[in-house]
């Protein structure tokens, strides 16, 4: 049985073994010996080193998957954490319930807090894991990097997880991960017509900020800061930080609205939809 | 306190579950629903309780409206067919965990919910480990233990010995004392012949009421 | 009884939804591919043209002209060989079939047939669609074109050292169509024992969840492409990818074909493992 500390727990330690993992398969030191913080951050998403960003050829975009592998598995793990709700002793749960609405934001704070957690621990693990390995600085830039990469992440793994949890009132858990994962990947590899068409700049400007996937490029951002401009050096045009939090946070809340609904007006005409008695 | 059903309807994939049923439900009373399987008892109760949406018409409870107001009746204790609880844990971890969705009730409460069914509050069996009668007097304990004002019983004595027939028949008659309306669907003529003030009889989605126990078969 | 009661699971696994949407999704991709080609390539003369099994949606080698339709397939490939049969033992075992069957057949019969079903459903949708594929390629595309999309023609060293690192190279010698209907007969059957893994995994452990049951597959194969990873930044040439042995005309990289089968078979081991000790357990809720 689920409660906030065993949210906690799952959040902790998929972002602890998370964090060790990307630090040890992605964080290798630059050709002066040492890794800085905003490299670090940079490769959370895709890039290989400074002035090396993430290359949208078939390789790297397996690997990309690769690096979120961890988001993957708190999707996963997340994904169901409203959705327990529906399914054994549901009738009770909710014949207790007369302000649905209420439950339902609190169960989504919870949610929240979970990917904010989640994140936190997982660039701070990576972070600990590299500096452990090699020589690690923190620069200004890289924290300032890290925060966004943390609100980006954060408001993209809420938006995914509740989803999953609201598809799987209807279809199960196992078809609404499928959906959700699913899209994510083809989207993933849809990033590869940039390439295939990357002297047609207008067409890659518009297709980075149609692609919900290339939102989590950090080393594809440009800035208005000139300090973070600098140093993400990003290879192509047109996405933007702020953009970029406008689309993650808009999915996030749209999610949030659509579940509000959905939780609001359910009816209980089943047991259990994961097909328990 | 009413419950007051105004020509309620529910179709569902093109079969209408529920005709038009109007219904004056008052506290302090047992009200009797019987009807053939499938006749869509359970669906009423489900409409009733708030946990299912009616198509037309309007439920009202001390003046609220249902689905509007509030999405469940606020003080509501329901057994349902089908609906198991927790297997992991045991019988009182499992009333611990719904008992503090509102925090009405303490442990000493939900202690006397599971005596008062005949279950002992120290037994470490998991719920995955019940026989099915002893599933059945958890879910009566859950309906009742924090004394609520209305209660649904589908089918209470489902699985239950003699012995746990007479607590169960007891215990309804005790919150009938206490003041609660009570809901009680079952195709056992004794439960309905001994404990209902008023009966019903649901068929084909379409309600009417029986004047007489004699007359329930 | 063993024979019947599997073949009865089968029939039975085949007309669920999952297994259908599968099929379907997969045909889908396939045509996809299939009809791009043909737009890409109508009017070509046969001397320009590539070889039709190069072209196929399990090709490698596809890679390098159009590398987006594979890469797709690759991505979603760990999410849809659990679905076919991946999760029929993990339903059952919730709502209480199991019992019931297991009281007809034996709990360790019934798990084995059961995984056996989920091998053989698994393999079925796996399969078909691609051998489809290369029947459409042999009818659209002219036969003799010989074109590779490296764009080496087959008199150039690299070619012939590229082709000697295809798995099963002598068969590719031989005549590249029987390659390729061989090779997609072992990519399903390889996706059939992913597919009978997973049921196995759930014979073990009670899953409540049917999301879980992504995980040890996804794990698996994203694991075996960290590993490969990991041996280029040691510098090696060695592939441990998984889409290195279940595609067609992979090329790039030195594949170690025993320790490939020895995982194989350490894998169905682990399936057999999983139904025997799953069935071993006492049939309670």
């Amino acid at each position: 049985m689920r409660t906030i500390s065993s949210r906690i727990t799952v959040s902790a330690v998929t972002g602890i073994s998370g964090g060790i993992y990307l630090a040890v398969m992605y964080m290798q030191p630059t050709v002066l010996g040492n890794i800085g913080l905003s490299d670090l951050v940079m490769r959370l998403s895709g890039s290989r080193a400074p002035g090396f960003p993430l290359t949208p050829v078939i390789s790297e975009l397996l690997s990309l998957t690769l690096v979120l592998v961890p988001c993957y598995v708190f999707q996963i793990y997340m994904g169901i954490e409203v959705y327990r709700s529906f399914c054994t002793a549901s009738i009770y749960v909710f014949s207790r319930t007369p302000r649905r609405i209420r439950w339902y934001l609190g169960e989504i704070t919870s949610l929240a807090g979970a990917a904010l957690l989640f994140q936190v621990i997982l660039v701070v693990s990576a972070s600990a894991a590299a500096a452990l390995m090699h020589p690690f600085y923190i620069d200004t830039a890289g924290v300032v990097l890290a925060v966004y990469h943390i609100i980006l992440y954060t408001f993209w793994l809420f938006a995914m997880s509740l989803i999953i949890n609201l598809l799987a009132v209807y279809l199960g858990s196992n078809a609404a991960f499928f959906v959700v994962c699913g899209a994510q990947l083809v989207f993933t590899s849809f990033l590869i017509f940039i390439n295939m068409f990357e002297e047609n700049r207008p067409f890659v400007t518009r297709f980075l900020n149609l692609n919900p996937m290339a939102h989590l490029v950090i080393g594809w951002h440009s800035s208005v800061v000139p300090m973070l401009d600098k140093t993400v050096q990003a290879p192509y045009e047109g996405l933007y930080f702020a953009v970029s939090f406008l689309v993650t946070a808009g999915t996030a809340l749209a999610a949030a609205v659509a579940g509000a609904f959905i939780v609001k007006h359910h009816d209980f005409l089943t047991a259990d939809p994961e097909g328990g008695v | 306190m009413k419950l007051i059903a105004e020509n309620i309807s529910k179709t569902i994939r093109g079969k209408k579950i529920l005709s038009e049923i109007s219904l004056e439900l008052e506290g302090g009373k047992i009200y009797g629903f019987t009807g053939p399987n499938g006749s869509g008892k359970t669906m009423l109760f489900r409409a009733l309780s708030g946990l299912m949406s009616v198509d037309s018409g309007i439920i009202r409870w001390n003046g609220g409206v249902l689905r509007r107001d509030f999405s469940v009746l606020p003080s509501l204790g329901i057994i349902l067919e089908n609906v198991s609880l927790y297997p992991n844990l045991t019988g009182f971890q499992n009333l611990k965990y719904l008992a503090d969705i509102k925090g009405k009730i303490h442990n000493k409460e939900i202690r006397e919910a599971l005596k008062r069914v005949g279950l002992d509050p120290d037994d470490r069996r998991t719920y995955r480990k019940y026989s099915l009668g002893m599933k059945q007097r958890l879910a009566i304990a859950q309906a009742v233990m924090e004394k609520p004002d209305v209660i649904m019983l589908d089918e209470p004595t489902n699985g239950l010995d003699d012995e746990g027939v007479e607590i169960v028949r007891r215990l309804i008659l005790e919150e009938k004392e206490r003041g609660a309306l009570i809901l009680l669907a079952s195709h056992n003529s004794s439960d309905i012949s001994l404990l209902t003030d008023i009966v019903y009889r649901i068929n084909n989605g379409t309600l009417r009421e029986v004047k007489g126990k004699g007359e329930i078969r | 009884m063993f024979v019947k009661a599997t073949a009865a699971q089968i029939r039975f696994l085949l007309r669920r939804n999952s297994a259908i949407i599968t099929f379907f999704i997969l045909l889908a991709m396939v045509l996809f591919n299939f009809i791009s080609n043909v737009l890409a390539f109508q009017g070509k003369d046969v001397v320009e043209m590539y070889h039709p099994m190069k072209l196929l949606l399990l090709s490698w080698n596809q890679t390098y002209l159009t590398p987006d339709r594979t890469l797709n397939f690759i991505q979603l490939y760990p999410l849809l060989v659990v679905c076919p049969a991946g999760f029929a033992l993990a339903s059952e075992r919730q709502n209480g079939e199991d019992i019931l069957l297991a009281a007809k057949l034996g709990n360790i019969r019934y798990r084995f047939s059961k995984i056996l079903a989920a091998f053989a459903v698994t393999m079925i949708v796996f399969t078909i669609p691609f051998l489809i594929e290369i029947i459409l390629n042999c009818l659209a595309f002219p036969l003799s074109a010989a074109g590779d999309l490296m764009n080496l023609n087959c008199y150039q060293e690299e070619y012939f050292r590229i082709t000697e690192s295809y798995l099963f190279t002598g068969l590719y010698q031989v005549s590249p169509y029987i390659y390729a209907v061989v090779l997609t007969l072992l990519f399903g059957i390889l996706s059939g024992i992913l597919g009978a893994f997973t049921a196995a995994v759930s014979s073990l452990f009670y899953i409540k969840f049917r999301i879980l049951l992504f995980l040890p597959v996804f794990a698996l194969l994203n694991v075996t492409i960290m590993i490969s990873d990991w041996f280029h930044m040691q510098n090696s040439s060695v592939s441990a990818a998984w889409y290195s042995y279940f595609l067609l005309f992979v090329d790039s990289k030195t594949l170690y074909g025993p320790v490939f089968a020895l995982v194989v078979l350490l894998l169905i081991l682990l399936t057999a493992a999983g139904a025997y000790i799953g069935g071993r357990k006492d049939c309670v809720r």
